[in-house]
């Protein structure tokens, strides 16, 4: 019963972020719960390409982002060193960092499936932590992928 | 003093021919405190008789016995129904809570994505689906781009990488060379 009410009680990297600087008012904070989720998914699409959108969509279950506008180099470590010490339940997917943008994805696996996926950006001085939770695989990950490349038709 | 009537009483006592009143002569000869030294060897046999015919049983000697060899009484005992199942649902309640905590165990680890987290403590920004939608959208289309960019990179720096190598078999590495797949 100890272990059930453990699992109940696990958080996703945003919560546990958002916990940390409750008190931050430079902070952006959105979420979307499971309900809404559902909601969302039952709003009729009006094209092909939401009609794609909603397809990627259905595999999620929630969705949080925080922001900010002001110290993105600060919060963008201070979510590192979170990463960091949860190093055991995230595994870095992909990381890429130019002169203009900082960014990390990280996912968390379970018996093969990503039930997370946490992406850390800074750009501009901007800081981003977008996190989902659902029922994921590599597939969904090339899928999004694809959602941005133009298709032959769009691009006249 | 002559004791030779003793010794053929004696004599007569070994093949057993006494009769009862010899054989109590011969024990009240013994009883007495003299006794000549050539019969003392035979007192003790006839003191023994003697003390041994004074020991009796004793008064709750039969009481003892017949407790060790009666058998006890076993009552008879109406055992209801249901008493009588009672082994039977103990045994059955027993296997229940294997199962339940079996089950309960097996649900815990095989508990999907949608459990893992503490969804109820969720609070929605929006209430509107739609713009919910907007904001979902913007998301992915944020995390496609990121993966695009990092795609892009990863190809390029491959591309530099392997100018670098060709370059550097050929033995002129120079960071040129790198710069120059731009």
């Amino acid at each position: 019963m100890i272990f059930t009410a453990g699992m109940a009680t696990a958080q996703d990297f945003v919560s546990k972020f958002m916990l940390e600087n409750k008190e931050d008012t430079l902070l952006h904070y959105i979420s979307i719960s499971p309900k809404m989720m559902e909601e969302v998914l039952k709003t009729d699409a009006e094209n092909e390409k939401q009609e794609e959108m909603r397809r990627i969509m259905a595999n999620l279950k929630s969705m949080q982002v925080v922001s900010s506008k002001a110290k993105g180099d600060f919060y963008f470590h201070k979510a590192e060193k979170m990463v960091e010490k949860n190093g055991n339940r995230f595994e870095p997917f992909l990381s890429f960092d130019d002169r203009q943008e900082n960014c990390r994805i990280m996912v968390h696996r379970k018996k093969g499936k990503i039930i997370e996926l946490v992406m850390l950006s800074y750009k501009d001085n901007r800081f981003q932590v977008i996190n989902f939770t659902g029922n994921m695989n590599d597939e969904f990950i090339d899928n999004l992928a694809k959602a941005m490349i133009p298709k032959k038709g769009d691009e006249n | 003093m002559d004791y030779k009537y003793i010794e053929q009483l004696l004599e007569r006592f070994w093949q057993c021919e006494t009769s009862l009143e010899e054989e109590q002569i011969l024990r009240a000869f013994f009883q007495q405190k003299e006794i000549p030294a050539h019969l003392l060897p035979y007192k003790d046999l006839f003191a023994y008789t003697r003390t041994a015919k004074e020991i009796k049983l004793g008064d709750d000697f039969d009481a003892k016995i017949t407790a060790r060899i009666e058998k006890p009484v076993v009552k008879a005992r109406r055992i209801s129904f249901a008493n009588r199942l009672a082994p039977l649902f103990k045994a059955v309640a027993v296997v229940a809570i294997i199962l339940s905590l079996g089950m309960a165990a097996q649900h815990s680890f095989n508990r999907g994505y949608d459990t893992d987290y503490n969804y109820d403590a969720y609070e929605d920004t929006y209430t509107d689906p739609q713009t919910a939608y907007g904001e979902i959208s913007d998301a992915l289309m944020t995390v496609s781009e990121s993966i695009n960019k990092y795609q892009e990179q990863y190809a390029h720096d491959s591309v530099t990488a392997t100018a670098v190598e060709v370059t550097a078999e050929k033995g002129t590495v120079t960071p040129d060379s790198i710069t120059t797949e731009e």
